[in-house]
């Protein structure tokens, strides 16, 4: 009878064992703030190159900062980006001058952390030119 | 004695029952890590995608404009030195990683420092530029090495045929058909010519005058004009100037056939 009674509690401490093993596993799963945020800013940042992708493969891009026309480029990154985003564009020339002297913006306010996306824009015409365009990405709040 | 046999016969049910249950739940937890493993590899070269995209964009835009500086009379060693430029600009752009690229310019016959120039007399001329490429991508997930090349090709093709009018005047008509990449593609502007006195050796090009262009839309013009050479037996050499849409320049002269 006191045999049998050991067995039950070693039987007992195998289940308490695998049941931990369970619950740990189980909140190994759980996606952590971290992995969150790192999906956010990938989206964001995804949207950002798409949007320039965009814009670029059809030579508006570098048309339009040849020309300074940044009226038309904000129009360009308003129509390609969400509307629930907030966006501000600068453009940079070789040496990291900022050549854009308005703000190429949707303006408002931001209610999260800022993205920043920076892609390389060479030109397509014979007087060959390489711009970074750094487009900052945001949730509208 | 009963009810303990019944108790006995229902633990092991039970063990049965839970046993199974946690094996479940194993399973589906292994499956839960794998799935997730998998998303996260997926998620790494999908974010990948857009910085290639941009990089080859890039390129294409850099070969193209070096062409249309060549084809517009620049030397054939700006293709070098802007992809030179490119290359360590983008080298420099850390924000999804590093990216390299490594370039060689063809220089295989009929190549010369991957740019290949072919106005000919035989109604046909190529404006060609050529450049192999490995971009190698390195992020903190993954890393991934392209092999890439690039030809940008506009290449025209004139052929024309005459009719003898009066004196040494003769009627016209040359068909002219661009190509880009071997696909037909449209012209941003052509201007065509022929010599005064048929003979390539004085080069006494007249510009067409009001000549009637027809676009098909698909690449193939058709240009009338009326031409007046030195004696009415001339033969009728013509010339096409044409910038295509890319502005690369590309002419080709031909010796129209009398109807």
């Amino acid at each position: 009878m006191s045999f049998r009674n050991n067995r039950r509690g070693q039987i007992r401490l195998i289940e308490a064992f695998f049941a931990s093993l369970l619950i740990l596993s189980t909140l190994a799963m759980v996606p952590s703030r971290g992995g969150v945020e790192k999906t956010h800013y990938s989206t964001l940042h995804s949207v950002g190159e798409q949007a320039l992708v965009s814009l670029d493969s059809n030579g508006m891009l570098s048309t339009l900062i040849e020309d300074s026309d940044w009226t038309a480029l904000r129009g360009c990154a308003q129509s390609l980006l969400p509307v629930s985003l907030w966006f501000n564009l600068t453009v940079f020339d070789e040496n990291m001058s900022v050549l854009n002297d308005v703000a190429v913006s949707n303006g408002g306010s931001v209610s999260e952390e800022i993205v920043a996306v920076n892609y390389v824009c060479a030109t397509s015409g014979g007087n060959y030119a390489v711009y970074i365009v750094r487009l900052q990405l945001a949730e509208a709040s | 004695m009963g009810r303990k046999a019944g108790n006995r016969r229902n633990s092991g049910q039970t063990l049965i029952i839970t046993a199974l249950t946690i094996a479940l739940l194993i399973l589906s937890i292994v499956y839960g890590v794998f799935e997730a493993g998998k998303r996260s590899e997926m998620l790494s070269a999908a974010t990948l995608n857009s910085p290639v995209l941009a990089t080859k964009l890039g390129l294409r835009n850099t070969v193209t404009s070096s062409l249309v500086n060549v084809s517009n009379g620049g030397e054939n060693g700006i293709l070098t030195a802007n992809l030179k430029e490119y290359a360590s600009i983008v080298g420099n752009q850390s924000h999804f990683g590093k990216c390299s690229v490594l370039f060689t310019v063809s220089d295989a016959s009929p190549y010369q420092s991957g740019m290949w120039i072919s106005w000919g007399s035989d109604g046909t001329g190529v404006s060609s530029a050529y450049a192999n490429f490995t971009l190698v991508f390195t992020k903190t997930e993954s890393d991934l090495q392209l092999e890439h090349t690039i030809n940008i090709t506009t290449a025209l093709n004139v052929e024309g045929t005459y009719t003898k009018l009066e004196g040494a005047l003769k009627q016209v008509n040359v068909t002219c058909r661009i190509f880009n990449e071997g696909e037909p593609a449209l012209a941003n502007n052509i201007t065509l010519y022929y010599d005064h006195d048929g003979d390539l050796g004085t080069q006494d090009w007249i510009a067409a005058d009001s000549p009637t262009i027809t676009d098909y839309g698909n690449g193939t013009y058709t240009i009338s004009f009326t031409a007046e050479t030195q004696t009415q037996d001339d033969p009728m050499l013509v010339s096409a100037h044409v910038y295509d849409l890319r502005d690369i320049f590309v002419l080709a002269n031909a010796t129209c056939t009398e109807t």
